[in-house]
Order: structure tokens, then sequence, then C-alpha cells
């Protein structure tokens, strides 16, 4: 079987299906054919639009086949008939019996099921009217006392009774016997219902569709009851139990959605299966007595014979999981709850058979589990560490060294220790190269003006001349691992184990820091480096040749070998080579010698600034604007200003998602040189006011109002102008001096203007 | 080490997208029975409904926050053929607050179910992109921001294959000018590639098709482009039937010809994983655009992300235990002690993490 579809040239408004199966008739304003149903084709048999006068009679809203004599068709008229039509006529004209007691169009003809020769329509004028095919006329009528019946039916398992559906939106039971009164009764939609259909297997049930967009499932069986409501995207106007099926239903539309879906009553949010055939709205179809076969007909002219499984299936198309990561890396997952649950890892093949959990086996409801996955503080989503450096970087204020020394300190706390890295190698290039006596001066003073910094220095320097003890034992242990880096780095690049060098040379880094900053001579550290090289050789450490800059060159593949930098060190080492058992005592000797010559004898700029493009492209553009802000004009050059400002504009964005205001703005100030930044906080900031009283615009600095000629600004509570600090709550407008409201609020919900209102300061 | 919690949502049919806002203490999740639920986090990292309601006659498919400059916005798109802008209104009635949403605006222009909604970045004002199940990617605009009743369709572009989502590039630079990845759910793989990117050119005021990624030829589920943080180039996350990352860098052109030409770029795909083994449904990036997470088929929830040498690798796994699996099975006896117990969590389960292959391979944070 295959979907198949026959054109004609005008559209038809409703098709029925003869007894057997074999034959359908589709009837329209122009349009009244009969097509066998073959099993790839659609064949015209008879046209029944013939004869010499082809009156409204022939203009058909609905038409059905007799349920028992295949050559008996019934259709309802625009023009307010009922026809019957004998297929066996000899005559051109097959018009057997016309019915005109309808006043107005009539919307449905039925068939009584067992008692074949019963026929009942329901018309626009409110009537339905029982007429009997062998008496030729209206038996009974049946008054709804509404509009407009727009479908009508018989109970397939109590033959006695039909229902009927209105355009105020009711659902009528009647008993066919008596015409005089409504069996029951009861509000379905809320607007008019176009279509009914009892279940042809469970009785009692009746699908009822209408305007409202929804598809409602009654069971009548006592009072009735809503089981299951199916929301639609528009108007519904037809629907048909699908046959076999205790849950599924077809439904077409009225409007603007031309195809036909069928919905599991059970899951009534995503059809089952939709035909999407149809260029225009379908305006009737039909169930061939098989689930797997559909008849359409539709406003494009056509008459489709669908094949169920050329339906395309929504809900295998949807997408059944949802995925976020907050800014603090909490992940939320939601995914469709399965019903089997295989180990990890379970073959392609396997997946394939569970794919979807047949939705005819369990209660119908397809579910998703949500869950919420958060980390801890060192987990590689989290953004910790961005927030604490954000608010723990100093980035002015000190000199170089300092914020260098404590940016370092903030990173390894946070367990960054490349971070930490780069920040001792910016304060020993910079530091060390142009402003060594500078920041020596600098720092000084800092100490001795900022009292407050005094107590953590010596802090700092108590923890670190603890740890240079213990640091020396392990620079004796770790000594081997230190040593293996250095043999490593320039030959292999085995990514395995470079990490772990890194981290190893990070740590052999700590110690020597520690070494030299342990008796508080801070100020010497950055010309030491040629020092470390002769304490290691003198006491036999063997910690590497290079290392300050070469952790530099593995960071960023420079060219510079390390070879360089040792031979460039070696005079100097030989010339110590004697006198360097004790560092602190050489301290201030090494110091005028490092003021001489140590100089790096290379651009550390452009190292500096193709890290900071480095770590930007790592997505830790934190680290490159606080390195630029701390830095300042000593990279300006080097720098490409529309970059720096993307970097600038990203942190400052990253720091408001993570509220951190303060340090935005600071970050804003701090970026003098990008007025595209530095505007940032020149925005919108301009406040109107308005006048309490009169709600006239007060002109600028006035604290008079021109209308009304009096303070704008008075205080709520002491009734005196206010200057300066005003405060005032934005939901009544009445406020006060700042200490008068403070004091106010404490005890106080209310507005102290005595307006009422529940004031509200944030 | 993560910890898991189960969030009991009372959707009564699949979830289909989920969304945090900008400061991550909200967040919505859209359901197929119509509805939208939004949840604050307390100050316990308890999360809470605050509010749910029936936004569409369809199932909703995704469900997005503006940026809060704008207000407390959520826009949705449907199966219905619409969009929605959502706004949140606060009413203190004295016995607490009541956040209700107001529907502002309802984007009718599809012709088909609107399968993606996403707003701008906030350089860009308050536009709003939509893509559509027949192929249309539609551009709004509120010109005014003040008045979110009014969008107006400012553009129209037509990508010719279905399409099934979308993703600005949120980089805020003024180096680089809009871009807009569309994916296409196409199940036809002879039409080429499914993943389209287009730009915004400021001369024409047009969108203009800057590249195709040829070699994405299944249907694509999810795209989305990394947060930018000042990058030199775009990190662009497919899922498909296998997970896909690309770098797309800009190829520098003389300002001179750059105001008439396209901008190029140089396409390169950083890392293509099926270690899902089945369909990837969704990928995420995380706000730094270092991790990619992805969902797939299978039930886990892989994290990517790119070593030193910039090559990407798996770095966990996680996956509902068996235990949990077993219990939602039979959600209809147990949705109901879940109803009884009406706030957000009902149990902590902790998860497994996978073991990485080398912990080494994760160099720092």
């Amino acid at each position: 079987m295959r979907t198949i579809c026959v054109t004609q040239d005008v559209p038809a408004n409703a098709l029925a299906l003869s007894p057997d199966n074999q034959q359908v008739v589709i009837a329209g304003r122009h349009v009244f054919k009969i097509y066998s149903i073959d099993e790839d084709d659609l064949v015209e048999k008879t046209n029944l639009r013939a004869g010499k006068n082809l009156n409204l009679n022939f203009s058909c809203n609905d038409v059905v086949w007799h349920p028992v004599d295949e050559a008996v068709l019934a259709t309802a008229a625009t023009n307010g008939a009922v026809v019957t039509w004998n297929l066996n006529k000899m005559s051109r004209s097959k018009m057997d019996c016309v019915f005109s007691d309808h006043k107005r169009t009539v919307h449905k003809v039925s068939f009584h099921p067992v008692e074949a020769h019963l026929l009942i329509s329901g018309s626009q004028d409110g009537f339905m009217k029982l007429f009997d095919l062998r008496r030729k006329e209206a038996v009974s009528t049946f008054t709804s006392n509404t509009e407009s019946v727009r479908d009508v039916q018989f109970n397939p398992y109590n033959h006695m009774h039909f229902c009927a559906v209105s355009e105020n939106g009711n659902v009528q039971l009647w008993d066919m016997r008596r015409a005089d009164h409504v069996e029951k009764q009861f509000p379905a939609h809320g607007g008019p219902i176009f279509a009914l259909d009892w279940h042809p297997d469970v009785k009692n049930w009746i699908a009822t569709a209408g305007r409202d967009k929804t598809i409602k499932v009654w069971d009548l069986s006592e009072l009735p009851n809503e089981c299951n409501t199916i929301q639609t995207i528009a108007s519904v106007g037809r629907v048909k139990w699908r046959p076999n099926t205790k849950y599924h239903i077809a439904s077409s539309a009225l409007l603007w959605d031309c195809s036909i879906n069928v919905w599991d009553i059970r899951r009534p949010y995503i059809p089952l299966a939709a035909f999407n055939e149809h260029k225009n709205l379908t305006t009737c179809i039909a169930w061939r007595a098989d689930p797997n076969s559909l008849l359409s007909v539709g406003k494009d002219c056509t008459l489709i014979h669908h094949a169920f499984k050329d339906a395309t299936r929504p809900v295998e198309k949807v997408n059944p999981a949802g995925l976020g990561i907050s800014i603090t890396g909490r992940i939320l997952n939601a995914m469709q709850i399965k019903e089997d649950s295989e180990p990890l890892g379970t073959l392609p093949k396997l997946s394939m058979f569970r794919k979807r959990p047949a939705v005819n086996e369990t209660n119908g409801q397809v579910l998703s589990s949500v869950q919420m996955l958060v980390c801890d503080e060192d987990n590689l989503l989290s953004t910790y560490h961005i927030i604490q450096s954000a608010k723990q970087y100093l980035l002015t204020g000190r000199s170089l060294a300092e914020i260098c020394e404590h940016n370092a300190s903030v990173a390894k706390k946070l367990n960054r220790p490349q971070v930490a890295l780069t920040w001792q190698m910016l304060q020993m290039l910079y530091v060390g190269v142009g402003g060594g006596i500078d920041s020596l001066v600098g720092l000084q003073n800092s100490s001795r003006d900022d009292p407050s910094v005094q107590p953590d220095t010596a802090l700092d320097n108590d923890q670190r001349s603890s740890r240079h003890y213990s640091g020396g034992d392990a620079g004796g242990d770790t000594s081997g691992g230190g040593f293996s880096a250095e043999e490593g780095d320039t030959e292999t690049d085995d990514m395995d184990n470079h990490d772990l060098k890194l981290t190893d040379i990070a740590s052999g880094m700590t110690i020597n820091q520690d070494f030299f900053f342990g008796d508080g001579e801070i100020n010497q550290i950055p010309f030491d480096y040629d020092n470390l090289n002769n304490l290691d050789m003198s006491q036999e450490w063997t910690l590497p040749n290079e290392a300050f800059q070469p952790r530099h060159e593995i960071l960023h593949q420079s060219a510079m070998p390390p070879q360089d930098f040792a031979s460039k060190c070696s005079p100097r080492e030989i010339q110590e080579q004697g006198g360097s058992s004790g560092y602190v005592v050489e301290a201030s000797s090494l110091l005028n010698e490092v003021h001489g010559a140590a100089i790096p004898m290379w651009k550390c700029e452009e190292r500096v600034v193709d890290m900071l493009y480095y770590y930007a492209n790592m997505g830790d553009v934190q680290m490159s604007v606080t390195c630029i802000i701390v830095l300042g004009d000593r990279l300006k050059k080097l720098l490409d200003e529309e970059k720096v400002e993307h970097w600038f504009m990203s942190y400052i964005e990253l720091l408001q998602r993570f509220e951190l205001w303060n340090v935005a703005n600071q970050v804003i100030q701090l970026a003098t040189n990008l007025p595209a930044v530095s505007q940032q906080n020149q925005k919108s900031t301009s406040v109107t006011l308005q006048c309490g009283r009169c709600g006239a615009t007060v002109a600028r600095n006035s604290l008079l109002c021109r209308k009304c000629a009096c303070a704008t600004a008075t205080c709520a509570l002491c009734h005196g102008m206010v200057r300066g600090l005003y405060v005032w709550c934005q939901g009544c407008a009445h406020g006060g001096h700042l200490h008068h409201i403070v004091q106010w609020m404490k005890e106080n919900k209310f507005c102290p203007a005595g307006c009422g209102h529940l004031c509200e300061y944030a | 080490m993560f910890m898991a919690k189960t969030i009991n949502t009372e959707h009564k049919d699949l979830i289909h997208d989920v969304s945090f806002d900008f400061y991550g203490r909200r967040m919505a999740t859209c359901s197929s029975d119509q509805s939208v639920k939004v949840w604050d986090m307390g100050d316990d990292g308890e999360w809470t409904c605050t509010c749910s309601w029936k936004t569409h006659c369809g199932s909703v498919w995704k469900v997005t926050w503006a940026h809060p400059e704008f207000g407390q916005i959520l826009a949705t798109c449907s199966f219905d053929r619409t969009a929605a802008i959502w706004e949140e209104i606060v009413t203190d009635s004295g016995h607490g607050i009541h956040s209700t949403w107001i529907k502002r605006a309802g984007l009718v222009d599809s012709r088909t179910s609107v399968t993606d909604v996403k707003f701008a970045p906030k350089l860009q004002g308050l536009q709003l992109a939509t893509c559509s199940a027949d192929g249309v990617v539609r551009i709004y605009e509120a010109p005014d921001v003040m008045n979110l009743n009014q969008w107006s369709l400012q553009h129209e572009i037509n990508c010719k294959v279905p399409c099934s989502c979308i993703s600005w590039n949120p980089s805020s630079s003024g180096l680089h000018s809009p871009l807009i990845a569309v994916g296409s759910d196409d199940p036809n793989q002879s039409s080429g590639g499914k993943a389209f990117i287009y730009e915004f050119s400021a001369n024409t005021r047009k969108w203009n098709r800057v590249e195709t990624l040829i070699n994405v030829v299944d249907p694509v589920h999810d795209i989305a482009f990394a947060p930018n943080l000042g990058r030199s180039y775009h990190l662009l996350g497919i899922a498909t039937k296998d997970v896909r990352i690309f770098t797309l860098k800009p190829i520098k052109q003389d300002t001179s010809q750059n105001q008439s030409s396209l901008s190029s770029f140089e396409v390169r795909q950083a890392g293509r994983f099926d270690d899902h083994c089945s369909a990837v449904w969704r990928v995420c990036w995380n706000v730094t655009g270092t991790i990619l997470a992805s969902s797939g088929d299978d039930g886990c929830v892989r994290l990517w992300k790119a070593n030193y040498l910039d090559i990407w690798r798996c770095i966990s796994t996680f996956r509902e235990n068996v235990v949990n699996v077993a219990d939602s099975g039979n959600s209809s006896n147990t949705s109901q002690q879940q109803g009884a117990s009406s706030t957000g969590y009902h149990t902590a389960r902790y998860f497994k993490l996978a073991p990485t292959a080398h912990p080494s391979h994760v160099p720092w944070h």
C-alpha cells in the first residue's frame, strides 16, 4: 500500500466509504464522484453530478453511504435539502428522493447503524430530523434550542441514542424515541463544536472538537467525564478514531494547518503521526476500517489515500533533551526517561533496538527527568577562581613588583600554578628590567606610608620563612623532577607529561621564590637569577638552570633556547662560584652586580604580548586584561587597540555577569587608553526629577518646582527641605533625609508620609 | 566531583529546553505540555518554581532569556507556528511576592513550526532571531526597548532547508560583524552541508551566507557559538550524529576592501567525537567558552575541553545511575509522592565521575 493522490478541478467538502470499503464517494459544491480504491490507484467510477438541471441539491456539505446497501447514498445539501441517491437507477441522474424539511443549510447526515432505513440530519436552523427512507418523510424533529447543529451521530452500542453537537459548545444526547426533550446535555467547549465521533470499540466514549482548538474525549457512561483534552494548534474541523486502536484519533483543522494529525490521547501534546500531503486545508477524513489506511479530501482539490507508514512522526523528531550550563558551572540536564537502563557504552546496534520505548505498552506518558549537576570549587567548570581572582587581584595602587607578587599568591592559593608563574615572571621581567630602583623605592615608601600593608607583609614573610626550610627539604627531594623537566622541554613535546612538568616547574619555582623572599629581602629577588644558579651549584641542588626564562619559552614555544640564557649567565656563575653558601649574606653584593648587567638581552615585551594573546585565546581574558592594566603603558605600542578593547569589553561583561560591579567599574576606570571602554560608565548617568506634587519636570539643580513654587524634596519626617542625600520610595515617591528614613524604617513598614504604602527601600 | 540533584519539574511531557538567565540565578524550562516554568535559586541553592504557565497551543521547543538590561524577558517558540515574548510582572500582594508572566507579543509570521528562538547579544539592541521548519530565519527587533508589544520583522533569510537551531555569535566586539549560525535537521544527506553561517553586512544592511560547513551532512540538532571573551577566533559546537567542534578564524582583510566584500573565515574542524554512539541532541558552552557539554541519546552528558595544543578531549562523562533509571521508570506511582512534596528536589544522588583518561590533559582551571 502506498500513498496515492488524485486531483480534480474543484474542492470537495466530504467523503464517505462504501460498506465494503472498496469505493469512496467525494462530494462538494461542484463535485460528486465515486472512486474505486485499488491497490495502488484511485479510479473514477461514476460522476453523480450529471443530469439536466444541476440545482443546489447537487451542492453537498456532507455525504454518507448506506451501511448495508451499496447502491444508496445520502447527501446534505447547502440549500437545506437532504437528498438520497440510488446508484441502481437506470436514468442518468441517480437522485432518488429530496427531503426539503430544513430551512437552512444541512451540515451533517448520518445513517442509523442497524435500522438502515433511518437517516438523521443536523442543520444550521438548529433542528435535527429523522427521516425514514421507506416513508419518504421526516418522522420526527428534535429541537436543539441552539443556533446550529454541526454534527450528529448514532451511538454504535446503543442504537436508540444519538449524540449531537452544536455551535454554542454543548453536547446533547438524545433518545431517538423521545423527540420532546434532551436526555443529557452538557457544555463541552468554549466555542462552537464542529465534529464528534463515537469510539468504535470503547462504549460511551465520544470525541468532540471545536473552534477552541481542542479535541476532548468524554466518557458518557455516567456523568459526562472529560477523559482527555488534546490541545491542537488550530480550530479542529474533523475527528475520527483510528480503527483497532484504543487511544488513537485523527484530526484535521479548519484553519491554517493543512496536515492531518493522528494523536495518542494519552500523550495529548505531540501528534503521533502527521500526514502533510495536502497543500491546502483538509476538509474531510475517513479511515478505511484499517488503522493504516486513511482517505482525505482537501481544499487543494485532491483526494488522497494515505498509507500510515508514509506519515511523518513528529514524536520521533522532537528534541528530547535540554542542556544548560550556568555561569557558576551548574549543569542542568533534562532528558527523556527511558524504560530500559543499559550500561554505559552500549553498542550502536543495541541502541537502535531500544530507540523508542513503545508508547503502546506503557501508560503513554513520556516524561523528562531533570538533573542539576553542581560542581565543587576546584572543578573544571567552576568559575570560583574567576570570581575570587577578580575580587582579590590588585590592579593598581602599589608598585608593580608588589602587585605581581600579590596576584601570584592569589593565583597560587586558587591552585593555578601557571597563572601564578606568569605573574612571577612579569615581576621579574619588568621590575628587573626597567623599574628596579623605582620599585624598590616605591615599595619602601608604600610599606612606610600604608600601615595597613605592614602586618600583612609581615605575616607573609613569616609564612615564607617557615616555608623556606620545608622548601629546602622538598627542593632536595624533587630535584630529580626538576631535572627531567629541563631535559624534556626542548627535545620532546610529549603532551602527556608536559603538563606535569609545568606543575613541577611551578612548584620548583615556588620553592625558589620562598628562598629569596625568606628574610624580608623582597626587593632583591628580581635581580637574582644569577644567584640562583650559583646557589644551586654550591648546594648541589639540581634545580633547573633556566629556572626563570625558559618557563616563558615553554609556554609560548618561543624560539629562544634555554641554553642561550644559561650561557649569558655563565660568566657570572664562574665569578660567583666561590662564596655563595649563604645567599642572604651575598644579597647586597649581588644587588650591585645585577644593577650592572642582568638585563635580559631580548625584547621581553613581544613575548609578553604573545602571552596575552595566548591567555585570551585560552578563554582566560581575565589574565590578559589584568596584565594590561597592571603593566600600564609598558605594552602600549605593541597591542592592537581594537583587540584590547574587545578584551576589556568581554571581561567587563564577564564581571557584570558575576555581579562584581565594583571590580567591573574599577576595570572601566582603569581603561584610560580606551575611550570606548572608559565611556561605559558615563552612559545613562542622568536622572530626571519630577515634582512630587504636580509632576512637572524639575529644572537641573533646582530645589524648587517652578509650577507649584515650593520645595520638591521635603522630608516626610521632619518636613524640612532635603539637601544632599535624599532617599525616596519608588512606589509612593515619599522620602526624606537618609538618616530619618533609616530610623523610621527600622520600626515601621509603612510610609512615613501616611499614604499607607508599604515602602520598599532596596 | 559533581553532585547531582534531581529536580522534579512536574512537566507532563518531554522537556525540550532549559535555559539559565544571565546571572545563573534563574532558569526556565519548556516542555511539550505547552507550559513554561521559571525557577529561582534561593540563597540555599535550592531551586523553586516561581511561575508556571501555559504559553502556546503546541509543544514549546525553546525558551531563552533576554539580557537583564531589557528587563526580565523570555522568548519561546512552539510547534503552533508562533514565537512569543513574555515579560515578568512582580506584584506584592502583601502575602508575598508573586510573579506573573505577561505575553507582550506573538510573532506569527512563520507558516510552520518555529524551531528555535534566540536573543541577539546586548550590543545589537533588543533583537530576536527565530528559525522555522520551512527554512526561514527571521530577525525581529523591538525598536523601542521600553515597548515590548512592538516587534518589527527586520529580515527574512531563506535557508531553503528545514532549520532546527540557531545561534548568535556572542562576541561583543566591534571587530566582528554580527554572525548567526543556523543548523538544519533535513535528513537528506545528499543535500550537502547542514550548518550555515550568516553575516550581517552593515553596508548593505543584509544578512548574507558566508560559510557552509560542508562536512556536516547529517541532521543538526543543536548549534552553539562559544562565548567569545576576546578570542581571535570563534568556536562553534554542533550536535549532529556526533559532536563537532569548529573554529572560525576571521581572515584579515584590507579595511578598504572590507567595505564591499564579505568577510571570510578559515574554518577548521577542531574535533569530531562519536563517543555518544548515538544522536547528540544538545551542545552547550560554559561561560568562558573553554568547555563544551554535550547530551546524547545514550543518556550521557559529556564534557569536552581542549588541551594547550588545542586538541579536544572528553574530560568527563555523567550518566544517570542505573538505580535512578529503574526508579523513574514506574513514574506513575513515584510522581504522586513527588507531587506531595511540592518543593523542587526530592532526592540527592551522587554521580560517579567517569575517570578522565589522563588527569594531565587538563592543564589548569
